[in-house]
């Protein structure tokens, strides 16, 4: 199968809102109405920061899902991009989907003069870990949340 | 002595340099002129999304913290990552620290924003103890795909076989990767 990326157009809400929700079940955290359209609103929105892609089959049919955004890097001086989320339907695994939103992310980011493509994943995901592994470094940050 | 913490304005650009200098040397990088005008273009312009604040007694600066918002798509909402923080060491022990985590949280608490998230390298436990009192520790793990690294070593577009989680070992990844390069051409 060849897959391929591009840009989620307007038209595509519903779409989108499928592997989305399939992705907020996996980190059980359910995309809400509420939420879906705050978030599609961003997508939407050239003006927004949040980019979101898609992996099609040969079909054309969407089959993963990927959100980044630009992020400024101050003590190196530079730009990075932000992979938010990445999602692949669990019928689509194991396609090559993930690897070609991976790779046309960096492709991308590489265009931009962009420094790094930096994500986080949970330590306990080991399937999508495995294919991480191969295009990216695990670093050792450790990573704090405060909630005011 | 009190400690205050505000925003960096325009005529504090040679005493944040000072402390910002510092802080780079920590985290051994190199800080050019370049670099430093460029972070400050945008610490000073409003549009910018890096905002910058010092933590000072009267007109000395001890430590200074650089935030700015993020997406938070899955939350459906914004949070605010702490980029920088810096105390000199001469000023360590008396709060400068905390209190610049305070502002980060008190800027969140205003703006209606989820989460202050940072990174830290795991071996700076000095600071580790502090984060530990004021934040939780996640276990998420980073990944990077440094952009800079392959355009350095005039790598093309395969990935590295091997991801190492130390940058020593990345080392030998790199060397490994243009060795396959060689054997190819």
């Amino acid at each position: 199968m060849t897959v391929t990326v591009r840009p989620v157009q307007d038209n595509e809400f519903f779409t989108w809102l499928d592997l989305y929700a399939g992705y907020g079940d996996f980190y059980e955290s359910p995309v809400t109405d509420e939420k879906a359209l705050l978030v599609w609103s961003w997508i939407s929105d050239p003006g927004n920061e949040l980019e979101a892609y898609f992996a099609v089959d040969d079909e054309g049919l969407p089959i993963g899902l990927a959100h980044v955004r630009e992020f400024a890097r101050p003590l190196d001086g530079s730009k990075g991009l932000y992979l938010d989320d990445l999602f692949v339907a669990p019928g689509a695994r194991g396609t090559g989907a993930g690897s070609a939103l991976l790779d046309a992310l960096r492709e991308a980011a590489k265009e931009r003069g962009l420094s790094v493509v930096r994500w986080i994943t949970a330590k306990d995901n080991a399937t999508a870990r495995r294919l991480y592994d191969r295009f990216a470094e695990k670093t050792s940050w450790v990573t704090y949340d405060l909630v005011p | 002595m009190s400690i205050e913490v505000r925003p960096v304005r325009d005529g504090d650009f040679f005493a944040w340099l000072d402390v910002y200098a510092k802080y780079a040397e920590f985290y051994n990088t190199q800080l050019t002129d370049q670099k430093a005008l460029l972070l400050w273009s945008w610490l000073t312009d409003a549009d910018h999304e890096e905002s910058g604040y010092v933590a000072v007694d009267g007109e000395r600066v001890l430590g200074l913290a650089h935030v700015r918002e993020f997406a938070r798509p899955l939350e459906g909402d914004r949070g605010l990552f702490l980029d920088d923080l810096f105390v000199v060491d001469e000023e360590r022990g008396r709060g400068v620290g905390a209190a610049l985590i305070q502002k980060a949280r008190s800027l969140a608490e205003e703006r209606g924003l989820g989460v202050v998230q940072w990174i830290t390298a795991q071996d700076n436990t000095t600071a580790q103890k502090l984060y530990d009192d004021v934040a939780s520790r996640t276990s998420w793990v980073t990944y990077e795909i440094d952009l800079t690294k392959a355009r350095a070593s005039g790598q093309g577009g395969e990935p590295a076989d091997s991801a190492d989680s130390s940058g020593g070992q990345s080392a030998t990844g790199d060397a490994e990767a243009a060795h396959t390069t060689a054997g190819r051409g």
